[in-house]
């Protein structure tokens, strides 16, 4: 479940930074590092989670 | 949480995006910043356009005094229906924008030498160039000019500047266009100065050629001696049809230019001890540009009502230089080729005439050498004693790297180009300042407004004769039957060759003794023949009191083939003149290859090379896309201009200038035992003229077997015409179009250059007009409509342009979209 909600957020604000244009390329990634903290997972998981979602 | 893991995580992510963030070297060039220019939301997918992208928009400005609609038809062609003048201009700069906006920024960065800011120290030398030439003093002159004198130019091009800025201020960073984001850097608000430097540049195009060409004809005639110059580089041009016909008697002239006592020994004969480096002239104009037109009165034609053509000849781009606009206003209402970064329509027609234009050619640039006291270049020795010169600062920011300051002497003449601290092959150590026609106030801008809204004869008249460079034959004809040629702008009144070579500065012998006034430049309105034709030919014979500069300046054979066929035509109907504007033949072919024929020495031929010769002579004189035979004729010639002048010419470690065609053909029309033709190199062996084509045949041969080879013999394939994006990317643009023509050709289309934009215009009551040119209306390489025109132009088929009233463009099945534009509070 975690796995599946991490996925959806992760896409979901990278989508979000991004429309504001003022805000650089690279914001997703901050986005994806607070995903992270506040759903922790195995490592591995985490980052297939981020990749998912933000492809 | 797990410490080691986090950092190193972190640390490579960094690393990721530092990485993708910078502009990493690819070979030569630097890739755009890979992260942001593969971004979905901010990189180049976000300038991709939708086939079926819709173009509807409802725009508020408060610069607007009313409400102005903008129909777009299919072909994406706006057609502006504004209230008031500056309405309509402010649109304009807001449309160019938004299609071009890029281009415009390109376009004037180069001709203000700020390449280096966005490219790096590889664009200095071009960069350089363009601040000494005085590209940007010549604009600076222009603005205060217009400003302090002309408050309704100064209002027009201030709207079109608003309209440009408008624009871009609502514009958001991920939309800003694709070439932008390629080479990383953000569009800059537009300023009044850039579209005066954008009319520059195009005086640059079209006169700026001197600032290499006198370099090259000094260093020539110092290598040859002035006398075997003169045999190679003559002035005699005896196959001239020139644009006002021979036998026209002109007016005694008003001011007689005085040749100075000296100048013989001092100009002509002036040899100097050469130092050569290797770096040649970056970004001479191309030989090429130039153009045709002509207008062909009612007695020629099948409806009774003139019609006129034009084409211009420039580098063919994409973005294409022209943009293609109808403006009505209760002032005037007017169609045609409009170029971003300027208002009005440039070459086009209105309601009651139509024009266009063609490149004079002539001289209106020289050198002048300076002695100055010092390598502080405080002082230089002029009519008898040290005098001050003052200092103009060019600051050229260059990315990645600090400024650099150009401190340009200004003398007496102008910048000085070339001095101790820039130099080129062709400079030769000299100190050199440069004096352009185009360094004086331009007036540019108030033709073409005053053109737009003429009525007739004598309005176009005055719409000219405040025209000042670059010099142009502008073409006329009304729909009350009246065709007229002019050749206008600001000509030097100049003895015979002054101007020709580097002059001597050191005091005013040299100077210009005046400008032609506007009513001697060449003219002729409604002539017996029934036709006025320009294709950048000498404008007059010899009868004409005033010199018109060398004549290497001045193509000769398509002004030949359009007279030719003209003086053959009747019953003309617009399709005629369409056909024409593209016909592929070869009037310098015609005459040079029996010329050839009469010194090959057939049996003396290996059987190769008579098979090349054979496809030359089984040609049917048409440069057409699939011929062989026009190949193996340029091979051929081009070899045998080799053979001829290679031991006269390869001798000198700098680049000379090459003898004109002409001037071959002429000799083997006339003289069989020419001396030229006898190989220098050989001491013991005189060569004539049969054993020196026979040889230039067989070095041919090689050649056309080598692309027989590669199966590149056909026109179309040996030419591999392109239209190049601006920044010469393969991938944005159009390579190997199957079209003829050529240099010499009627449709002078050659590898990268040729008609950017084709006009013909019948003047009947409703104006029935047609026209294309090789690109689209979209600058954005993502856009259906960036590339939409060229199958078209390749094919020589035309577009029946929509000239009609707002009532009617509104119910035109073209008519596609609707951009309205509002005033606040209306």
């Amino acid at each position: 479940m975690k796995y599946i909600v991490s996925i959806f957020l992760s896409g979901l604000l990278t989508y979000a930074v991004g429309i504001y244009g003022n805000l650089p390329w690279w914001s997703f990634v901050i986005t994806n590092l607070l995903i992270a903290i506040a759903l922790p997972m195995k490592p591995a998981q985490s980052f297939v989670a981020g990749a998912l979602g933000v492809g | 949480m797990r410490l080691l893991p986090l950092i190193a995580s972190a640390i490579v992510t960094t690393a990721l995006v530092f990485t993708l963030d910078i502009q990493l070297k690819l070979g030569n060039a630097k890739a755009p910043r890979l992260g942001y220019f593969l971004s979905p939301q901010h990189g180049f997918w976000k300038n991709a356009e939708k086939v079926n992208a819709n173009f509807d928009a409802s725009i508020v400005a408060n610069e607007l005094q009313g409400n102005v609609d903008v129909y777009v038809d299919d072909r994406l062609v706006p057609h502006i229906y504004a209230e008031y003048d500056q309405d309509a201009y402010f649109v304009q700069g807001y449309l160019h924008a938004k299609f071009r906006l890029w281009q415009m920024d390109f376009e004037t960065r180069v001709a203000s030498g700020r390449l280096s800011e966005i490219a790096g120290a590889d664009k200095l030398p071009i960069d350089r160039m363009f601040r000494r030439l005085g590209m940007v003093y010549g604009a600076e002159k222009t603005e205060v000019n217009i400003n302090e004198t002309n408050p309704n130019m100064k209002a027009t091009v201030d709207a079109y500047t608003a309209g440009v800025n408008a624009y871009i201020k609502q514009l958001d960073p991920s939309d800003i266009p694709f070439e932008f984001k390629l080479m990383n850097y953000a569009p800059e608000d537009w300023t009044p100065k850039k579209t005066y430097l954008f009319l520059m540049f195009m005086s640059y195009d079209l006169t700026g050629r001197s600032a290499s060409v006198d370099l090259q004809m000094t260093n020539t005639r110092d290598y040859l001696g002035y006398d075997l110059f003169d045999k190679l580089y003559t002035n005699n041009q005896d196959s001239l049809d020139p644009i006002i016909p021979k036998g026209t008697v002109y007016e005694k002239p008003s001011i007689v230019p005085v040749k100075p006592v000296n100048a013989d020994s001092a100009y002509l004969h002036k040899v100097n001890s050469l130092a050569f480096n290797t770096v040649e002239m970056p970004e001479a104009p191309d030989k090429n540009n130039g153009s045709n037109n002509w207008a062909v009165a009612g007695s020629k034609t099948k409806s009774g009502r003139p019609i006129l053509s034009s084409d211009p000849h420039l580098g063919l781009n994409l973005p294409s230089l022209w943009y293609e606009m109808q403006i009505t206003t209760p002032t005037h209402s007017t169609y045609g080729a409009s170029f971003p970064g300027s208002p009005a329509v440039i070459i086009g027609f209105n309601d009651s005439l139509a024009w266009g234009v063609t490149n004079a050619g002539r001289d209106v640039l020289d050198y002048y050498e300076i002695k100055f006291k010092d390598t502080t270049e405080n002082e230089y020795w002029f009519n008898g004693a040290w005098k001050a010169t003052s200092k103009r600062t060019e600051v050229i920011k260059v990315k990645d790297s600090l400024d650099v300051v150009e401190n340009i002497a200004m003398t007496h003449w102008g910048p000085t180009m070339f001095d101790a601290h820039y130099q080129n092959t062709q400079s030769n150590g000299r100190n050199l300042a440069v004096q352009w026609t185009a360094h004086r106030i331009s007036t540019g801008v108030e033709t073409f407004y005053l053109l737009n809204r003429a009525k007739n004869y004598d309005d176009y008249l005055h719409a000219i004769s405040l025209w000042t460079c670059p010099g142009q034959n502008f073409v006329l004809a009304t729909k009350s039957g009246d065709i007229a040629i002019k050749q206008q702008g600001s000509f030097v009144a100049r003895w015979e060759r002054q101007g020709d070579f580097i002059m001597p500065g050191e005091d005013t012998s040299f100077q210009w003794q005046g400008i032609i006034p506007g009513n001697e430049n060449p003219m002729i309105k409604n002539p017996e023949r029934g036709f006025v034709s320009s294709a950048n030919q000498k404008s007059t014979d010899i009868s004409y009191p005033y010199y018109l500069g060398a004549a290497s300046a001045f193509p000769l054979y398509r002004g030949i083939s359009v007279n030719m066929h003209l003086n053959k035509m009747s019953q003309i109907t617009a399709e005629d003149m369409q056909a024409l504007q593209t016909n592929n033949y070869n009037a310098f072919a015609a005459t040079a290859r029996p010329a050839l024929m009469k010194y090959i020495q057939v049996d003396k031929l290996s059987t190769d090379a008579k098979r090349m010769v054979n496809e030359m002579t089984n040609w049917d004189l048409y440069n057409n896309v699939n011929a062989k035979g026009i190949t193996c004729f340029k091979i051929i010639w081009d070899s045998v201009e080799q053979a001829v002048w290679g031991d006269e010419l390869g001798g000198s470690a700098i680049p000379l200038l090459k003898p004109e065609a002409y001037v071959l053909l002429d000799q083997m029309l006339k003289d069989t035992n020419w001396s030229i033709a006898d190989d220098i190199r050989t001491k013991n062996i005189v060569e004539d003229l049969k054993t020196q084509v026979t040889l230039g045949v067989e070095k041919a041969t090689e050649k056309l077997l080598s692309l027989e080879k590669e199966n590149k013999l056909e026109w179309s394939l040996f030419k591999a015409t392109r239209v190049m994006h601006l920044t010469k990317t393969p991938a944005l643009s159009r390579m190997n179009l199957p079209i003829g023509g050529g240099v010499n050709i009627i449709n002078a289309t050659t590898e990268n250059h040729g008609p950017s934009w084709r006009m013909v215009v019948h003047l009947t009551d409703e104006i029935e007009a047609y026209g294309l040119y090789p690109g689209g209306q979209s600058g954005n390489p993502g856009s259906p409509y960036y590339d939409t025109f060229v199958n078209y132009w390749a094919e020589g088929k035309y577009y029946r342009l929509l000239f009609l009233s707002k009532e009617k463009l509104k119910q035109s099945e073209r008519t596609k979209w609707h951009i309205q534009f509002q005033k606040i509070n209306s």
